[in-house]
Protein backbone atom coordinates (compact mmCIF):
# COMPACT_ATOMS: atom_id res chain seq x y z
CA UNK A 1 0.00 0.00 0.00
CA UNK A 2 3.49 2.46 0.65
CA UNK A 3 4.20 2.08 -2.99
CA UNK A 4 0.65 2.48 -3.89
CA UNK A 5 0.55 5.37 -2.05
CA UNK A 6 4.23 6.91 -4.15
CA UNK A 7 2.93 6.61 -6.94
CA UNK A 8 -0.65 8.54 -6.33
CA UNK A 9 1.87 11.09 -4.68
CA UNK A 10 3.59 11.75 -8.01
CA UNK A 11 6.88 9.11 -7.95
CA UNK A 12 7.61 8.51 -11.41
CA UNK A 13 9.28 4.64 -10.77
CA UNK A 14 7.04 2.04 -11.74
CA UNK A 15 4.87 0.70 -8.54
CA UNK A 16 6.86 -2.64 -8.74
CA UNK A 17 9.90 -1.22 -7.98
CA UNK A 18 9.09 0.73 -5.43
CA UNK A 19 7.19 -1.97 -4.04
CA UNK A 20 10.80 -4.21 -3.90
CA UNK A 21 12.93 -1.27 -2.30
CA UNK A 22 10.09 -0.72 0.20
CA UNK A 23 10.44 -5.03 0.77
CA UNK A 24 14.10 -5.01 0.55
CA UNK A 25 14.34 -2.62 3.29
CA UNK A 26 11.58 -4.24 5.46
CA UNK A 27 13.55 -7.98 5.16
CA UNK A 28 16.40 -6.06 6.52
CA UNK A 29 14.28 -4.90 9.48
CA UNK A 30 13.15 -8.33 10.13
CA UNK A 31 16.43 -9.94 10.17
CA UNK A 32 17.74 -7.04 12.58
CA UNK A 33 15.22 -7.98 14.87
CA UNK A 34 15.69 -11.79 14.41
CA UNK A 35 19.34 -11.39 15.49
CA UNK A 36 18.68 -9.03 18.25
CA UNK A 37 16.12 -11.97 19.13
CA UNK A 38 18.22 -14.47 18.87
CA UNK A 39 21.00 -13.05 20.67
CA UNK A 40 18.52 -12.27 23.67
CA UNK A 41 17.49 -15.35 23.95
CA UNK A 42 21.20 -16.60 23.70
CA UNK A 43 22.12 -14.75 27.08
CA UNK A 44 19.82 -16.39 29.11
CA UNK A 45 21.20 -18.92 31.65
CA UNK A 46 21.85 -22.65 31.04
CA UNK A 47 19.63 -23.43 33.83
CA UNK A 48 16.60 -21.54 32.24
CA UNK A 49 15.91 -24.55 30.63
CA UNK A 50 18.34 -27.07 32.91
CA UNK A 51 16.19 -30.54 31.14
CA UNK A 52 17.34 -29.50 27.50
CA UNK A 53 20.80 -28.39 28.37
CA UNK A 54 22.42 -30.96 31.12
CA UNK A 55 20.73 -34.70 29.33
CA UNK A 56 22.25 -34.13 26.16
CA UNK A 57 19.11 -33.35 23.75
CA UNK A 58 20.46 -29.96 22.36
CA UNK A 59 22.90 -31.45 19.49
CA UNK A 60 26.11 -29.74 19.73
CA UNK A 61 25.86 -27.71 22.72
CA UNK A 62 29.41 -26.82 24.95
CA UNK A 63 28.46 -25.71 28.40
CA UNK A 64 31.86 -23.69 28.32
CA UNK A 65 30.91 -21.85 24.90
CA UNK A 66 27.03 -21.15 26.07
CA UNK A 67 23.90 -21.65 24.76
CA UNK A 68 24.57 -20.52 21.82
CA UNK A 69 26.78 -23.12 20.80
CA UNK A 70 23.19 -25.13 20.92
CA UNK A 71 20.70 -22.47 19.46
CA UNK A 72 23.11 -21.64 16.37
CA UNK A 73 22.42 -24.56 14.91
CA UNK A 74 18.13 -23.86 14.67
CA UNK A 75 16.89 -22.17 11.82
CA UNK A 76 15.87 -18.26 12.19
CA UNK A 77 13.52 -17.34 9.82
CA UNK A 78 11.86 -14.28 8.07
CA UNK A 79 8.06 -15.80 7.11
CA UNK A 80 5.69 -14.68 4.23
CA UNK A 81 1.98 -14.42 3.93
CA UNK A 82 -0.58 -12.84 1.65
CA UNK A 83 1.46 -12.79 -1.61
CA UNK A 84 -1.86 -13.15 -3.65
CA UNK A 85 -3.30 -10.00 -2.01
CA UNK A 86 0.15 -7.95 -2.73
CA UNK A 87 0.23 -8.65 -6.44
CA UNK A 88 -3.34 -7.63 -6.83
CA UNK A 89 -2.59 -4.50 -4.54
CA UNK A 90 0.39 -4.09 -7.49
CA UNK A 91 -0.86 -4.82 -10.23
CA UNK A 92 -4.14 -5.81 -10.13
CA UNK A 93 -4.43 -9.79 -10.61
CA UNK A 94 -2.47 -12.71 -8.91
CA UNK A 95 0.46 -15.14 -9.40
CA UNK A 96 -2.69 -17.57 -11.70
CA UNK A 97 -1.78 -15.09 -14.31
CA UNK A 98 1.15 -14.71 -15.94
CA UNK A 99 2.10 -11.08 -15.32
CA UNK A 100 1.58 -12.41 -11.97
CA UNK A 101 3.55 -15.05 -12.04
CA UNK A 102 6.61 -13.01 -13.14
CA UNK A 103 6.65 -10.40 -10.42
CA UNK A 104 5.87 -12.96 -7.81
CA UNK A 105 9.14 -14.51 -8.82
CA UNK A 106 10.88 -11.20 -8.36
CA UNK A 107 9.54 -10.95 -4.97
CA UNK A 108 10.37 -14.63 -3.86
CA UNK A 109 14.53 -14.25 -5.47
CA UNK A 110 14.81 -10.98 -3.22
CA UNK A 111 13.47 -12.90 -0.11
CA UNK A 112 15.91 -15.97 -1.50
CA UNK A 113 18.68 -13.65 -2.10
CA UNK A 114 18.83 -11.99 1.07
CA UNK A 115 18.02 -14.90 3.30
CA UNK A 116 21.51 -16.21 1.41
CA UNK A 117 23.13 -13.44 1.68
CA UNK A 118 22.44 -13.27 5.69
CA UNK A 119 23.62 -16.72 6.38
CA UNK A 120 26.72 -16.37 4.82
CA UNK A 121 27.28 -12.90 6.90
CA UNK A 122 25.97 -14.08 10.26
CA UNK A 123 26.87 -17.91 10.21
CA UNK A 124 22.93 -18.33 11.16
CA UNK A 125 20.34 -21.14 9.61
CA UNK A 126 18.72 -17.89 8.06
CA UNK A 127 15.13 -18.96 5.52
CA UNK A 128 12.52 -18.14 4.05
CA UNK A 129 9.34 -19.56 5.58
CA UNK A 130 6.00 -19.62 3.70
CA UNK A 131 3.82 -19.45 6.52
CA UNK A 132 -0.28 -20.02 7.07
CA UNK A 133 0.05 -17.69 9.91
CA UNK A 134 -2.88 -19.03 12.00
CA UNK A 135 -3.35 -15.73 13.77
CA UNK A 136 -1.46 -13.16 12.13
CA UNK A 137 -3.36 -13.72 8.60
CA UNK A 138 -6.67 -12.79 10.76
CA UNK A 139 -5.33 -9.72 13.13
CA UNK A 140 -3.06 -8.05 10.67
CA UNK A 141 -6.12 -8.39 8.05
CA UNK A 142 -8.11 -6.60 10.53
CA UNK A 143 -5.55 -3.57 11.38
CA UNK A 144 -5.24 -3.60 7.12
CA UNK A 145 -9.12 -2.98 6.65
CA UNK A 146 -9.12 -0.55 9.43
CA UNK A 147 -6.30 1.28 7.77
CA UNK A 148 -7.26 1.04 4.02
CA UNK A 149 -11.24 -0.05 4.05
CA UNK A 150 -12.51 -2.49 1.85
CA UNK A 151 -10.10 -3.14 -1.44
CA UNK A 152 -11.57 -5.91 -3.98
CA UNK A 153 -9.43 -8.92 -4.16
CA UNK A 154 -7.86 -7.55 -0.88
CA UNK A 155 -9.49 -6.70 2.12
CA UNK A 156 -13.02 -8.26 0.85
CA UNK A 157 -12.23 -11.36 3.17
CA UNK A 158 -11.43 -11.57 6.65
CA UNK A 159 -8.03 -13.47 6.16
CA UNK A 160 -4.92 -12.74 4.47
CA UNK A 161 -4.12 -15.82 2.00
CA UNK A 162 -1.36 -18.64 3.21
CA UNK A 163 2.14 -17.91 2.05
CA UNK A 164 2.19 -18.20 -1.55
CA UNK A 165 -0.90 -19.62 -2.26
CA UNK A 166 -3.08 -19.84 -4.77
CA UNK A 167 -6.39 -18.00 -3.45
CA UNK A 168 -8.52 -20.24 -1.82
CA UNK A 169 -11.62 -19.64 -3.72
CA UNK A 170 -10.26 -19.39 -7.19
CA UNK A 171 -11.55 -22.37 -9.46
CA UNK A 172 -8.55 -24.05 -10.44
CA UNK A 173 -7.75 -27.92 -10.79
CA UNK A 174 -5.76 -29.70 -9.32
CA UNK A 175 -2.81 -29.69 -11.66
CA UNK A 176 -3.56 -26.08 -12.43
CA UNK A 177 -2.76 -25.56 -8.82
CA UNK A 178 0.69 -27.78 -8.29
CA UNK A 179 1.72 -25.95 -11.95
CA UNK A 180 1.57 -22.55 -10.19
CA UNK A 181 2.78 -23.12 -6.96
CA UNK A 182 5.28 -25.47 -7.78
CA UNK A 183 7.05 -22.60 -9.66
CA UNK A 184 7.68 -21.06 -6.61
CA UNK A 185 8.04 -23.23 -3.54
CA UNK A 186 11.82 -23.68 -4.55
CA UNK A 187 12.40 -20.04 -3.21
CA UNK A 188 11.42 -20.87 0.30
CA UNK A 189 14.75 -22.60 2.29
CA UNK A 190 13.00 -22.93 5.84
CA UNK A 191 9.23 -24.63 4.81
CA UNK A 192 6.23 -24.38 2.55
CA UNK A 193 3.50 -26.60 1.59
CA UNK A 194 0.89 -27.03 -1.18
CA UNK A 195 -2.43 -27.97 -0.31
CA UNK A 196 -5.22 -29.39 -2.27
CA UNK A 197 -8.65 -29.91 -1.36
CA UNK A 198 -10.32 -33.04 -2.73
CA UNK A 199 -13.79 -34.49 -2.28
CA UNK A 200 -14.19 -37.15 0.57
CA UNK A 201 -15.16 -39.31 -2.43
CA UNK A 202 -11.81 -39.84 -3.46
CA UNK A 203 -10.64 -42.50 -0.70
CA UNK A 204 -12.36 -44.87 -2.55
CA UNK A 205 -10.34 -43.91 -5.67
CA UNK A 206 -6.80 -44.75 -5.02
CA UNK A 207 -5.53 -44.60 -8.34
CA UNK A 208 -6.57 -41.26 -8.84
CA UNK A 209 -5.07 -39.99 -5.47
CA UNK A 210 -1.22 -42.27 -6.64
CA UNK A 211 -1.64 -40.12 -10.20
CA UNK A 212 -2.23 -36.48 -8.23
CA UNK A 213 0.47 -37.20 -5.66
CA UNK A 214 2.72 -38.49 -8.41
CA UNK A 215 1.81 -35.30 -10.09
CA UNK A 216 2.48 -33.48 -7.19
CA UNK A 217 6.57 -35.04 -6.79
CA UNK A 218 6.90 -34.78 -10.24
CA UNK A 219 7.17 -31.04 -10.18
CA UNK A 220 9.19 -31.14 -6.96
CA UNK A 221 6.71 -30.38 -4.54
CA UNK A 222 8.44 -30.14 -1.31
CA UNK A 223 5.55 -30.89 0.94
CA UNK A 224 2.23 -32.14 -0.36
CA UNK A 225 -1.28 -32.22 1.27
CA UNK A 226 -4.24 -33.75 0.25
CA UNK A 227 -7.35 -32.68 2.32
CA UNK A 228 -9.85 -34.44 2.63
CA UNK A 229 -13.53 -33.23 4.63
CA UNK A 230 -13.96 -35.68 7.80
CA UNK A 231 -17.23 -35.30 10.07
CA UNK A 232 -17.42 -36.97 13.46
CA UNK A 233 -21.02 -37.68 14.97
CA UNK A 234 -19.76 -36.68 18.78
CA UNK A 235 -22.69 -39.32 19.93
CA UNK A 236 -23.32 -42.31 17.81
CA UNK A 237 -18.88 -42.20 16.43
CA UNK A 238 -20.28 -42.19 12.49
CA UNK A 239 -18.20 -40.92 10.16
CA UNK A 240 -18.23 -39.39 7.09
CA UNK A 241 -18.45 -36.18 4.79
CA UNK A 242 -21.70 -34.30 6.32
CA UNK A 243 -23.42 -31.46 6.75
CA UNK A 244 -24.47 -30.53 10.60
CA UNK A 245 -27.07 -33.89 11.14
CA UNK A 246 -25.56 -37.02 11.50
CA UNK A 247 -27.51 -39.10 8.90
CA UNK A 248 -27.25 -42.52 11.72
CA UNK A 249 -28.75 -41.11 14.68
CA UNK A 250 -30.00 -37.44 13.38
CA UNK A 251 -27.57 -35.98 16.09
CA UNK A 252 -26.66 -32.15 15.51
CA UNK A 253 -23.24 -33.08 17.84
CA UNK A 254 -20.53 -33.40 14.70
CA UNK A 255 -17.52 -32.65 15.38
CA UNK A 256 -15.98 -31.15 11.56
CA UNK A 257 -12.27 -32.43 11.03
CA UNK A 258 -10.65 -30.32 8.50
CA UNK A 259 -6.91 -29.71 7.88
CA UNK A 260 -6.93 -25.74 8.18
CA UNK A 261 -2.97 -25.86 8.51
CA UNK A 262 -0.20 -28.30 8.52
CA UNK A 263 -1.88 -30.29 11.51
CA UNK A 264 -5.11 -31.75 12.88
CA UNK A 265 -6.72 -30.43 15.62
CA UNK A 266 -10.35 -31.48 16.05
CA UNK A 267 -13.41 -29.52 15.04
CA UNK A 268 -12.05 -26.13 13.07
CA UNK A 269 -14.85 -24.05 14.56
CA UNK A 270 -12.99 -24.41 18.06
CA UNK A 271 -9.25 -24.71 17.51
CA UNK A 272 -9.03 -21.35 15.38
CA UNK A 273 -10.39 -17.94 15.09
CA UNK A 274 -12.91 -16.05 12.62
CA UNK A 275 -10.38 -15.36 9.77
CA UNK A 276 -8.99 -18.91 9.08
CA UNK A 277 -12.62 -20.25 9.93
CA UNK A 278 -13.87 -18.55 6.86
CA UNK A 279 -10.79 -19.01 4.78
CA UNK A 280 -11.90 -22.51 5.66
CA UNK A 281 -15.46 -22.31 4.41
CA UNK A 282 -14.23 -20.11 1.26
CA UNK A 283 -12.51 -23.22 -0.31
CA UNK A 284 -13.39 -24.91 -3.18
CA UNK A 285 -12.62 -28.37 -4.30
CA UNK A 286 -9.77 -28.86 -6.85
CA UNK A 287 -10.89 -31.79 -8.36
CA UNK A 288 -14.62 -33.39 -8.73
CA UNK B 1 -28.62 -32.79 -32.42
CA UNK B 2 -27.63 -34.79 -28.65
CA UNK B 3 -27.53 -32.76 -26.10
CA UNK B 4 -24.53 -32.42 -22.98
CA UNK B 5 -25.92 -32.27 -19.49
CA UNK B 6 -22.56 -31.82 -18.17
CA UNK B 7 -18.79 -32.33 -18.38
CA UNK B 8 -16.50 -33.06 -15.71
CA UNK B 9 -12.60 -32.25 -16.91
CA UNK B 10 -11.38 -33.66 -13.89
CA UNK B 11 -13.30 -36.61 -12.17
CA UNK B 12 -12.74 -38.91 -9.59
CA UNK B 13 -15.95 -39.81 -8.73
CA UNK B 14 -16.28 -42.15 -11.64
CA UNK B 15 -14.12 -44.46 -12.89
CA UNK B 16 -10.59 -45.71 -11.05
CA UNK B 17 -8.05 -42.81 -11.81
CA UNK B 18 -9.07 -39.42 -12.92
CA UNK B 19 -11.24 -39.54 -15.65
CA UNK B 20 -12.69 -37.03 -18.34
CA UNK B 21 -16.89 -37.47 -17.78
CA UNK B 22 -19.23 -36.46 -20.19
CA UNK B 23 -22.96 -36.86 -19.36
CA UNK B 24 -25.21 -37.32 -22.26
CA UNK B 25 -29.20 -35.57 -21.57
CA UNK B 26 -32.26 -37.67 -22.34
CA UNK B 27 -33.16 -40.99 -20.60
CA UNK B 28 -36.39 -43.01 -21.87
CA UNK B 29 -35.87 -45.24 -18.07
CA UNK B 30 -37.07 -42.83 -15.27
CA UNK B 31 -35.73 -45.51 -12.78
CA UNK B 32 -37.17 -44.61 -9.65
CA UNK B 33 -34.41 -42.75 -7.49
CA UNK B 34 -32.47 -41.75 -10.75
CA UNK B 35 -29.02 -40.29 -9.32
CA UNK B 36 -29.59 -37.91 -12.47
CA UNK B 37 -33.26 -36.76 -12.92
CA UNK B 38 -32.48 -33.53 -14.55
CA UNK B 39 -30.48 -35.21 -17.14
CA UNK B 40 -33.70 -37.68 -18.56
CA UNK B 41 -34.98 -34.51 -20.58
CA UNK B 42 -33.61 -34.28 -24.18
CA UNK B 43 -33.17 -30.83 -23.97
CA UNK B 44 -31.57 -30.39 -20.30
CA UNK B 45 -27.84 -28.97 -21.21
CA UNK B 46 -26.07 -27.82 -24.24
CA UNK B 47 -25.13 -28.27 -27.65
CA UNK B 48 -23.07 -31.18 -28.51
CA UNK B 49 -21.41 -30.28 -31.56
CA UNK B 50 -17.94 -30.18 -32.89
CA UNK B 51 -16.32 -28.15 -30.90
CA UNK B 52 -17.51 -29.94 -28.21
CA UNK B 53 -15.57 -32.59 -29.12
CA UNK B 54 -12.35 -30.59 -29.95
CA UNK B 55 -12.31 -29.41 -26.47
CA UNK B 56 -12.75 -32.81 -24.56
CA UNK B 57 -9.86 -34.19 -27.31
CA UNK B 58 -7.67 -31.34 -26.03
CA UNK B 59 -8.42 -32.01 -21.93
CA UNK B 60 -8.37 -35.91 -22.07
CA UNK B 61 -4.48 -34.94 -21.72
CA UNK B 62 -4.34 -31.86 -19.98
CA UNK B 63 -1.52 -30.77 -17.88
CA UNK B 64 -0.04 -34.24 -19.29
CA UNK B 65 -2.05 -36.42 -17.43
CA UNK B 66 -3.55 -39.68 -18.96
CA UNK B 67 -7.21 -39.43 -17.97
CA UNK B 68 -9.74 -42.06 -19.00
CA UNK B 69 -13.02 -40.99 -20.43
CA UNK B 70 -16.27 -41.79 -18.90
CA UNK B 71 -19.33 -41.88 -20.74
CA UNK B 72 -22.76 -41.38 -18.57
CA UNK B 73 -26.10 -39.61 -18.91
CA UNK B 74 -29.09 -39.67 -19.02
CA UNK B 75 -29.10 -42.71 -21.20
CA UNK B 76 -25.93 -42.31 -23.73
CA UNK B 77 -27.13 -45.61 -25.80
CA UNK B 78 -30.27 -44.38 -26.48
CA UNK B 79 -31.57 -44.48 -29.74
CA UNK B 80 -31.24 -40.62 -29.93
CA UNK B 81 -28.10 -39.98 -28.13
CA UNK B 82 -26.15 -43.32 -29.77
CA UNK B 83 -24.66 -41.55 -33.33
CA UNK B 84 -22.86 -38.79 -31.29
CA UNK B 85 -21.37 -40.87 -28.67
CA UNK B 86 -20.10 -43.18 -31.70
CA UNK B 87 -18.91 -39.56 -32.96
CA UNK B 88 -17.01 -39.26 -30.10
CA UNK B 89 -15.51 -42.21 -29.01
CA UNK B 90 -14.35 -43.41 -32.29
CA UNK B 91 -12.24 -40.00 -32.55
CA UNK B 92 -10.71 -40.19 -28.98
CA UNK B 93 -9.96 -43.87 -29.97
CA UNK B 94 -8.27 -42.76 -32.99
CA UNK B 95 -6.07 -40.01 -31.22
CA UNK B 96 -5.41 -41.96 -28.11
CA UNK B 97 -5.43 -45.75 -29.08
CA UNK B 98 -4.58 -46.56 -25.40
CA UNK B 99 -7.23 -44.56 -23.75
CA UNK B 100 -9.66 -46.31 -21.32
CA UNK B 101 -13.09 -45.84 -22.63
CA UNK B 102 -16.02 -46.54 -19.74
CA UNK B 103 -19.98 -46.25 -20.38
CA UNK B 104 -22.98 -46.69 -18.35
CA UNK B 105 -26.01 -47.45 -19.60
CA UNK B 106 -29.80 -48.38 -18.21
CA UNK B 107 -30.31 -50.86 -20.99
CA UNK B 108 -28.94 -54.77 -20.02
CA UNK B 109 -25.50 -55.77 -22.67
CA UNK B 110 -28.12 -58.64 -23.84
CA UNK B 111 -30.71 -56.35 -24.93
CA UNK B 112 -28.01 -54.10 -26.74
CA UNK B 113 -26.73 -57.34 -28.50
CA UNK B 114 -30.46 -58.28 -29.77
CA UNK B 115 -30.57 -55.04 -31.05
CA UNK B 116 -27.77 -56.26 -33.65
CA UNK B 117 -27.58 -52.64 -34.25
CA UNK B 118 -24.88 -50.98 -36.73
CA UNK B 119 -24.15 -47.90 -34.63
CA UNK B 120 -24.12 -50.36 -31.33
CA UNK B 121 -21.53 -52.99 -32.59
CA UNK B 122 -19.24 -50.05 -33.24
CA UNK B 123 -19.61 -48.08 -29.84
CA UNK B 124 -18.79 -51.92 -28.27
CA UNK B 125 -15.66 -51.91 -30.54
CA UNK B 126 -14.03 -49.11 -28.89
CA UNK B 127 -15.42 -49.60 -25.71
CA UNK B 128 -13.22 -51.24 -22.60
CA UNK B 129 -16.03 -51.36 -19.52
CA UNK B 130 -19.39 -50.88 -19.91
CA UNK B 131 -21.61 -50.71 -16.63
CA UNK B 132 -24.94 -51.66 -17.79
CA UNK B 133 -28.58 -52.14 -16.34
CA UNK B 134 -31.28 -49.93 -15.26
CA UNK B 135 -31.04 -48.21 -11.62
CA UNK B 136 -33.67 -50.83 -9.45
CA UNK B 137 -34.03 -48.75 -6.21
CA UNK B 138 -34.88 -52.00 -3.73
CA UNK B 139 -31.21 -53.46 -4.58
CA UNK B 140 -29.29 -49.91 -3.75
CA UNK B 141 -26.12 -50.56 -2.57
CA UNK B 142 -23.60 -47.25 -2.31
CA UNK B 143 -20.67 -49.33 -1.04
CA UNK B 144 -20.17 -51.04 -4.81
CA UNK B 145 -17.62 -49.71 -6.86
CA UNK B 146 -19.30 -48.01 -9.68
CA UNK B 147 -22.58 -48.78 -9.19
CA UNK B 148 -25.70 -47.84 -7.90
CA UNK B 149 -27.68 -51.31 -7.49
CA UNK B 150 -26.96 -54.57 -7.21
CA UNK B 151 -28.42 -55.87 -10.67
CA UNK B 152 -26.00 -53.78 -12.56
CA UNK B 153 -23.11 -55.46 -13.77
CA UNK B 154 -19.06 -54.04 -14.62
CA UNK B 155 -18.40 -56.22 -18.18
CA UNK B 156 -15.17 -55.65 -19.33
CA UNK B 157 -14.96 -55.74 -23.19
CA UNK B 158 -12.51 -57.15 -26.10
CA UNK B 159 -8.81 -57.16 -25.02
CA UNK B 160 -8.28 -54.24 -24.11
Amino acid sequence: MLAKQDVENGCQDPIEEIFLKILDRKIHEAKDMLIERFNWICSQSPASAKFMYENGTMLGYHPEEGIRSALKHGTIVIGQLGLAETLQILIGCDHTTEKGMELAKRIEQLFKDRCAEFKKKYKLNFGVYYTPAENLCYTAMKKFQKKYGEIKNVSDHEYFTNSIHVPVWHDISVFDKIDIESQLTGYSSAGCITYVELPSGVKNNIEALETIVNYAMDHDIPYFACNLKLDCCEDCGYQDEMNDTCPQCGSHNISQLRRVTGYLTGSYKKAFNWGKQKETEARVEHIH
Amino acid sequence: MARIAGIYWDDTAAAPGISLSVYFSGCHFHCPGCHNPEAQDFNYGEDFTPETIREILMKLRKNGVERRLSILGGEPLCPENRRAVYDLISICRKVYPRMKIYIWTGYTIEELFAENNEIINMIFKHTDCIIDGRYEQDKRDITLPLRGSSNQRIIYLGEN
